[in-house]
């Protein structure tokens, strides 16, 4: 068993602690994916945080089912958030050495693909996480950890319909808050 | 309604219907209009805003940046040699690389230029905590100024977003290689890692915890031609948040394994906040042994191979070993030793004793117990260099009695289970064994102790120096803390005094010319030191309480239990009421307390106890804990004491599955429940099993231990016993003649279980009819034993007892009754008129007279150890109806037939009741039926006399021989019972069966059963 499965195993017989054991493991094998994926010769290469968290659940998890699952994917969208900001952060500062750039409205949606772009969403998310932490988490788990919207849904521990409804509202209220529109 | 309600439900509604929709459902409420209206705006022109997962392409970017090679952790490209860091801070060259992150030679440009060290902390950490945690400790920080630290003078965050911190530069090697480097002897590594301890005190008293103390963190540079350490790093830690959850797992597991050999206990419990400075001691006492021995406490070897929990686990619990243990089990010892400028065997000799001592103070799991603070440590080691008695020794003379009745105790419970199966005999009834068996568990313990006082003398000696020193110290110190120190210090003095009287006058050379057992003084100095602690105050109440657990402990391995209980009572209700009723201490006191009961022969008062400890244990440590299983280990073998196998066994028969599965099967532990267990089949009477456990537990032994391990030996002696048990001398004797050469060998030839072994092995001779071989060495055995323990020794006597058996059985009767005569008088003025070995005795001298035919001696004595038995051992024991059987057969023989009949019958009896199987329940049988024959009862007599004759014809191979010639006497009875009735076939018949056997000697007389 790899220490991922020993926390869910933790987590799913009621210890409270086992959850916020699962961030470290979980960043560092997403971190050494990442890693590896960047290193290849090919220099268009990209990061897809669906791809990296399934790959990593596979490794670490397997083909277990724990009823717990959804701490896994918490950890791991937190985990590839942290990855993606902090190389989006990088590349930002040698651009512009420093400050950051209004994204201009319209292109808000290509512009999640740029480094400013993410910066500016997780910068917003961090704001809706004040407002409202369940919805931002929604978000997260999302965009960060590329789950489907059942997954997440799941994950939260919240119906399906709740998640629409909360994921309506989320993307109108980051994308407002993004275009800064009046 | 809320925003998020209203938003909801205008989202649904087409374009047209919205503004109706919002009129009614805002009304007047502009604000929430506009947010609303916000949001729905947004909703409509966000399209695929979000909808897939944030990726990130490289190198298609626009903005493709100009990078470096990437590194495997996205290196940072803003913090690479060149980069100017803050605009002040330019990096020079990387000087190190470790779990934390890169440092770097760096040029300070303003406000003063200058060289300083640059730690770039790694990707991953949350950087505003990281900084946030740095300036809370900013203040502290800039307040420390030692000579022995580099000071931190900046932190902050690259343009990339990492936090770095900017600090003195040392351009130092790490101590441990410096040290190997100059080839520095174990005293000057002592005088450099002193000022190391100082460093560290002078962060602790400016409420800096270090945290992360290791070689690579204390720096050696030459100032001035002279060697000066600096300790690196402070507060980098604490910033970087070093709580495992955080960082150290998440920075992967080279960097555990890079620091966990460092690491406190404490810091090793996931979560756990609760770091102080005595964490820092920690880390230092694992820096010291590293100097002084070339490896950490726990192996990084061992560390390596080890999951990330199974580190931290061993962390927290492993024990350290000794230093100077350590250097005797490492293969590069040589080469440690050269790089101290000594010799192996001067390493270790120098190391052994006090400064061993030091370093496991410091290592200490329970915090409580290391030195307080580092200048403790660092004060311990100055008074080492000084040859002065260190403060590491005096509190641990308590420690150490307890550790060696503890150690002692393991040793007495194995030997006692094994030893109960060693001595075997003709003489040796049960109760005899356990009698041997005391006799042999004191002598093994005697030499222990032997050795014990010596050292104990010498820590005295230690202990008037230190306390001369103590009050110089306190002479010197303020007056309040003076007045405290010196009442202190005589508590600490009339502890020590008193378990230090515990060993006092106890010189073995005394002794042996007094001719008094070493154990019954020890014994008369542990009851006065019971005395004594009731009579002195000794402040704290739990430290009294932890005295009597000890004196309690140390009389229960003298055999005193009916005072240890006493006071193990007295520590129990301490414990319970100051600890509360499952505090470790507490269970401690109970297990000992039910182990008092059992030895003091209450088994009704251990039993309960044992069961309360257990369920507290379970509950409290789980069901597999060690100590959990050893009070299941001693429930269990409580319940076999008291005959309650059906409760023992599937205890024993647990302890012994679990140990397995957890320990492995060679562990100790698992063999003493192997070993235990197949003890317990022998009684239950499942002797195969027994057996199979028995041989497997050998050659486990004999793997792990060695062939000539004192354990080994014992649980051959057991394996033999089971042979004897299970009819099979020959495979018994070979076993008993290797255990004889290897204790020869081991511990002597006249050591008293060398001895006891020759008394062994002359019985199994005996038993197996070699009655040439079984002389000489039993007398050789005796003389030997009169020799070195004296000749009214209780072993002694036994063996005495033993050799008159023998002579007995093999018709010498002119040697063995004035032996037996002798003997018998020796031991009632040596032991008492009822005592066990007495009976034995008695009935053995009874059998001689009977041989003779001296009836008028015969009787009489034959009578007394039959009551005296009755009420000593019981109605029903074995040896009771050995005697029963005995007297009656006295009075058959005598002509008193209405005597013998009824004591014939309650024999038999009895004997079918308690031994239905057993041979000499047949014998019995027969006997019975020969006294009938001799009244002409024939009718009567014949299904006694063939039933008896056909019992021991089915057990004729596994009796022991001397049991074989009853078989021969038996059949001449049912030919004499056959030629008076008349029967002529059956006479016929019963004659060619007994022309197997040898004809009678002169007339056909039935002889008594010896014992």
């Amino acid at each position: 068993m790899t220490d991922v499965t020993v926390i869910l195993n933790a987590i799913d017989a009621g210890d409270p602690h086992a959850a916020s054991q699962l961030l470290p493991l979980v960043y560092d094998e997403l971190r050494k994916l990442a890693a590896a994926k960047m290193a290849g010769e090919n220099p268009n290469h990209t990061l897809s945080a669906t791809a990296l968290v399934h790959e990593a659940y596979l490794r670490l998890v397997g083909d277990q089912n724990f009823e717990n699952r959804g701490h896994f994917f918490a950890a791991a969208a937190e985990a590839m958030r942290r990855i993606l900001i902090d190389r989006a952060r990088q590349r930002s500062a040698l651009k512009h050495g420093g400050g950051r750039q209004r994204v201009p409205l319209g292109d808000l949606a290509q512009a999640l693909q740029t480094s400013d772009g993410l910066l500016a969403v997780d910068e917003a998310l961090e704001r809706l996480g004040q407002v409202d932490a369940g919805k931002a988490e929604l978000v997260k788990l999302r965009f960060f950890g590329g789950l489907t919207m059942p997954e997440a849904a799941a994950a939260l521990g919240v119906s399906l319909a709740t998640a629409e409804r909360w994921w309506t509202f989320a993307k109108a209220w980051l994308f407002a808050e993004l275009s800064n529109s009046e | 309604m809320s925003v998020e309600t209203i938003f909801a439900a205008a989202a649904q509604k087409p374009l047209g219907e919205r503004a109706a929709y919002l009129n009614e459902a805002c009304g007047t409420d502009e604000e929430l209009r506009r947010r609303v209206e916000r949001l729905l705006r947004a909703h409509d022109a966000a399209g695929d805003f979000l909808e897939s997962p944030a990726e990130q392409s490289d190198g298609t970017s626009a903005y493709a940046p100009d990078r470096g090679p990437q590194t495997e952790d996205f290196g940072d490209p803003t913090a690479r040699v060149g980069s100017i860091l803050v605009g002040k801070y330019k990096l020079i060259e990387e000087i190190g690389e470790g779990g934390m992150g890169s440092v770097y030679m760096a040029q300070q440009t303003e406000p003063v230029k200058r060289a300083v060290a640059v730690k770039v902390i790694k990707a991953g950490m949350d950087s505003k905590a990281v900084l946030a945690r740095f300036e809370a400790e900013r203040q502290a920080l800039a307040m420390m100024d030692h000579p022995n630290i580099a000071k931190v003078l900046d932190a902050g965050t690259t343009e990339g977003g990492r936090p770095f911190f900017v600090m003195e530069l040392v351009k130092g090697t790490p101590i441990t290689q410096y040290c190997d480097d100059n080839k520095l002897t174990p005293r000057q590594r002592l005088e450099l890692f002193v000022p190391v301890c100082q460093a560290i005190q002078h962060a602790h008293q400016k409420g800096v915890i270090h945290r992360d103390i290791k070689p690579s963190n204390v720096l050696v540079a030459p100032y001035d031609d002279r060697p000066v350490p600096k300790v690196i790093d402070f507060g980098v830690a604490k910033a970087a948040g070093q709580a495992l959850t955080d960082k150290t797992l998440m920075t992967g597991y080279g960097a555990i394994v890079g620091t966990a050999e460092y690491m406190s206990p404490e810091q090793a419990n996931l979560n756990n906040q609760d770091i102080d400075t005595r964490s820092d001691v920690y880390s230092l006492g694992v820096l010291l042994y590293e100097l002084l021995t070339g490896t950490t406490p726990v192996d990084r070897k061992s560390l390596g191979q080890a999951a990330i929990l199974e580190i931290l686990r061993i962390v927290r619990e492993v024990e350290a070993p000794k230093p100077s243990a350590r250097l005797s089990t490492i293969d590069t010892l040589p080469s440690v030793a050269a790089n101290r400028g000594t010799e192996p065997a001067r390493l270790s000799n120098l190391i052994r004793g006090e400064l061993d001592w030091v370093v496991l103070k410091a290592l200490e799991k329970d915090r409580t117990r290391r030195y307080e603070t580092a200048n403790g440590l660092a004060r311990d080691i100055q008074r080492y260099l000084s040859d002065e008695p260190v403060e590491a020794c005096p509190p641990s003379a308590t420690y150490r009695l307890r550790k060696f009745v503890q150690r002692n105790r393991g040793q007495v419970i194995a030997a006692s289970l094994v030893l109960l199966a060693l001595v075997g005999g003709m003489v040796g009834t049960t109760v005899g064994l356990i009698e041997a068996t005391k006799q042999e568990k004191m002598a093994l313990a005697a030499a222990e102790k032997e050795r014990k006082a010596k050292q104990e003398a010498e820590a005295e000696k230690a202990n008037a120096l230190k306390a001369a020193e103590a009050e110089k110290v306190a002479k010197l110190d303020a007056d309040a803390r003076r007045e405290e120190a010196i009442r202190n210090l005589a508590f600490a003095k009339m502890g020590n005094e008193l378990l230090g009287s515990v060993f006092t006058g106890l010189d073995p050379k005394k002794i042996a010319e007094s001719g008094r057992p070493l154990q019954d003084m020890l014994r008369e100095n542990l009851v006065k030191a019971v005395k004594e602690l009731e009579g002195s105050a000794i402040g704290d109440p739990l430290d009294v309480a932890r005295m009597q657990y000890t004196l309690g402990r140390s009389l229960l391995g003298l055999g005193d239990a009916k005072l240890a209980v006493e006071v193990l009572e007295k520590a129990r209700a301490t414990f319970t009421a100051k600890l509360g009723p499952d505090h470790s201490d507490t269970l401690d006191s109970l297990g000992e307390l039910a182990v008092g009961y059992q030895e003091a022969g209450r088994i009704s008062m251990a039993l309960p106890i044992y069961e309360e400890t257990l369920s507290l244990r379970k509950a409290k440590h789980g069901p597999n804990h060690s100590r959990t299983l050893s009070v299941m280990n001693n429930l269990a073998l409580c319940y076999r004491l008291s005959g309650r196998l059906d409760k023992a066994m599937p205890l024993l028969e647990e302890t012994h599955s679990i140990r397995k599965a957890k320990l492995g099967p060679d562990h100790p532990d698992t063999l003493t429940s192997m070993n235990n267990l197949a003890l317990g089949y022998l009684s239950a009477g499942q002797f195969d099993k027994a057996q199979l456990l028995f041989e497997e537990g050998v050659s486990l032994q004999k793997t792990k231990l060695g062939p000539d391990h004192p354990s080994t030996l014992a649980a051959m002696g057991n394996l033999a016993q089971a042979y004897t048990a299970t009819g099979r001398v020959d495979k018994a004797l070979p076993i008993q003649e290797e255990t004889l050469k290897l204790l020869k060998a081991k511990l002597g030839p006249d050591h008293p279980s060398t001895l006891q072994s020759m008394n062994n092995l002359a019985i199994g001779y005996h038993t197996a009819g070699l009655h040439d071989k079984a002389l000489p060495l039993l007398e050789e055995s005796i003389k030997l034993g009169k020799a070195k323990l004296g000749p009214d020794h209780p072993n002694t006597l036994h063996g005495v007892n033993n050799l008159a058996a023998i002579y007995l059985s093999s018709g010498k009767l002119d040697k063995a009754v004035p032996l037996l005569e002798e003997t018998l008088k020796i031991q009632k003025t040596k032991l008492g008129p009822d005592h066990p070995s007495v009976i034995t005795c008695m009935n053995n001298l009874a059998a001689s007279y009977f041989a003779e035919h001296q009836w008028e001696k015969a009787l009489p004595l034959s009578e007394e150890a039959l009551k005296l038995s009755k009420s000593k051992l019981g109605p029903e024991h074995p040896d009771t109806l050995h005697c029963m059987n005995n007297l009656a057969l006295a009075y058959l023989s005598s002509g008193q037939q209405d005597k013998a009949l009824p004591l014939f019958r309650e024999c038999l009896i009895l004997r079918k009741k308690t031994q239905p199987e057993m041979w000499s329940t047949f014998q019995t049988q027969s006997l019975l039926g020969a006294a009938l024959l001799g009244q002409k009862k024939y009718a009567d007599a014949e299904p006694l006399l063939l039933n008896g004759y056909e019992g021991l014809k089915a057990r004729e191979k596994t009796m022991p021989p001397q049991g074989r010639i009853r078989i021969p006497e038996a059949l001449d009875r049912l030919i004499e019972l056959y030629t008076a009735t008349n029967q002529p076939d059956e006479v016929k018949k019963y004659q060619e069966l007994r022309a197997k056997y040898p004809p009678p000697k002169e007339a056909a007389q039935p002889s008594p059963e010896k014992k």
